[in-house]
């Protein structure tokens, strides 16, 4: 470098550069309520939080629960205005606090604190200001979660034969039960953790989907060996589905990698039909929809970034 | 510390000291969907462990078979290159937020 300003640890890495912007804190996205409720399984939770900022932020999570699993499932940009999504585990709404941070955005700050260390670059921009705040980072650690999100593994989609029923379909569906509870799917990871305390918080993103199901035939005929008797025949088809997104649980020692369950398919038809002119079905109205199955996607190694939040409480 | 610098909070506590940070922010890009892109790490020789994170910008979370990019790293030049997958409907925008250690 011709001119400027280079820190290093005592390592020799690079810490603070004029020609770096280091990310600073920007504020706590405002949280505006529960998007998503699924009870069924592990169940989870979609909380929405906004944000204006010019940059990309990147958001961390301080969990409200540190037994849940959390990450930020969706990025929403509209010009300045972001808004997220944050699945959280469980049946019950525990929205976490988020926290922002991105690289400055003013050429000054706001705080009326004189002293500090101010690092600017060739064009005069702040790259690194003390007083506003810059995110020390607590470790670092490069996580995925397992192949399979299912707590019983990978689903068997074979047909199972759910027997006749009727219409009564909550009967078809607990015959095509898996273990689709996802608690014990993670993969676990060690962290720098001498400091840790309840305000310990990450920023890892739900990049992984994975789907899963369940599929069901039944047939039967009443009177078909039975020449006095009208052919009467029973059918089903049925499908379900279970839908994840990638999360992390931070405990006092480890990042987890795991999944949450967040949203179902289902499809089932019960029809009965015979050679008089009737025929009666019940269900079978919506489609199954499920966008893939049996596979996860976008499973690739993340960097989990760990802070500690108490800086900037 | 042989030599760095602490940063004091208002109530006098350390919350920031380059002896003990466990990483530090490089640069951050975005890859359009069905595009590649990549980014130069400035001093990427004073990087021992380079670390990418990346995220999705307006996907929708359940209707879709919707594909990140996939991210490469030169540790020697310092290039973090992000390659666009599948189709076009599948494809989304990607961020890469890049920090090292």
């Amino acid at each position: 470098m011709a001119f400027g300003v280079q820190v290093k640890n005592t390592s020799g890495d690079l810490i603070v550069s004029s020609d770096i912007k280091t990310y600073h804190y920007v504020g706590t996205p405002t949280y505006t309520g529960v998007q998503l409720r699924y009870n069924n399984y592990t169940g989870s939770r979609v909380y929405r939080y906004t944000l204006t900022n010019s940059e990309t932020p990147l958001i961390f999570i301080k969990p409200a629960d540190a037994s849940k699993f959390y990450a930020v499932l969706t990025h929403f940009k509209s010009g300045n205005n972001w808004t997220y999504d944050v699945i959280g585990s469980g049946t019950t709404d525990q929205p976490p606090t988020l926290y922002a941070f991105s690289a400055l955005q003013t050429t000054s700050t706001s705080s009326s604190e004189t002293y500090g260390v101010v690092v600017k670059d060739s064009s005069g921009n702040r790259t690194f200001d003390s007083r506003d705040l810059p995110l020390a980072v607590v470790d670092i650690v490069s996580a995925i979660p397992p192949e399979h999100a299912p707590d019983g593994g990978i689903t068997n989609t074979s047909n199972v034969d759910p027997g006749w029923n009727e219409c009564t379909i909550s009967s078809y569906r607990s015959a095509m039960e898996w273990d689709f509870t996802s608690e014990d799917s993670h993969n676990d990871y060690s962290y720098s953790n001498s400091g840790h305390n309840s305000n310990y918080m990450f920023a890892a993103p739900s990049i992984a989907q994975a789907a899963y199901q369940r599929n069901a035939y039944h047939y039967h005929c009443d009177g078909c060996s039975n020449w006095s008797q009208a052919d009467q025949h029973h059918y089903f088809w049925g499908n379900l589905g279970v839908f994840y997104r990638q999360a992390y649980k931070l405990t006092s020692t480890q990042v987890q990698a795991g999944w949450c369950s967040m949203k179902e398919y289902w499809y089932g038809k019960a029809q009965k039909t015979s050679w008089a002119p009737w025929t009666s079905e019940c269900d079978g109205s919506q489609a199954f929809g499920i966008p893939f199955s049996q596979k996860s996607i976008n499973r690739v190694s993340n960097s989990v970034i760990i802070a500690d939040a108490t800086n900037y409480v | 510390m042989a030599y760095g610098f602490k940063i004091r909070n208002s109530a006098g506590s350390v919350f920031y000291d380059t002896s003990t940070i466990g990483g530090n922010f490089l640069g951050t890009f975005t890859a359009n969907a069905s595009s590649n892109a990549s980014f130069t790490i400035p001093h990427a020789n004073l990087i021992t462990t380079i670390y990418t994170q990346i995220f999705m910008i307006n996907d929708l979370p359940t209707d879709q078979e919707a594909l990140a990019h996939t991210i490469s790293v030169n540790s020697g030049t310092g290039v973090v290159t992000a390659t666009a997958q599948g189709n076009s409907s599948q494809s989304q925008t990607t961020q890469v937020v890049i920090f090292g250690k």
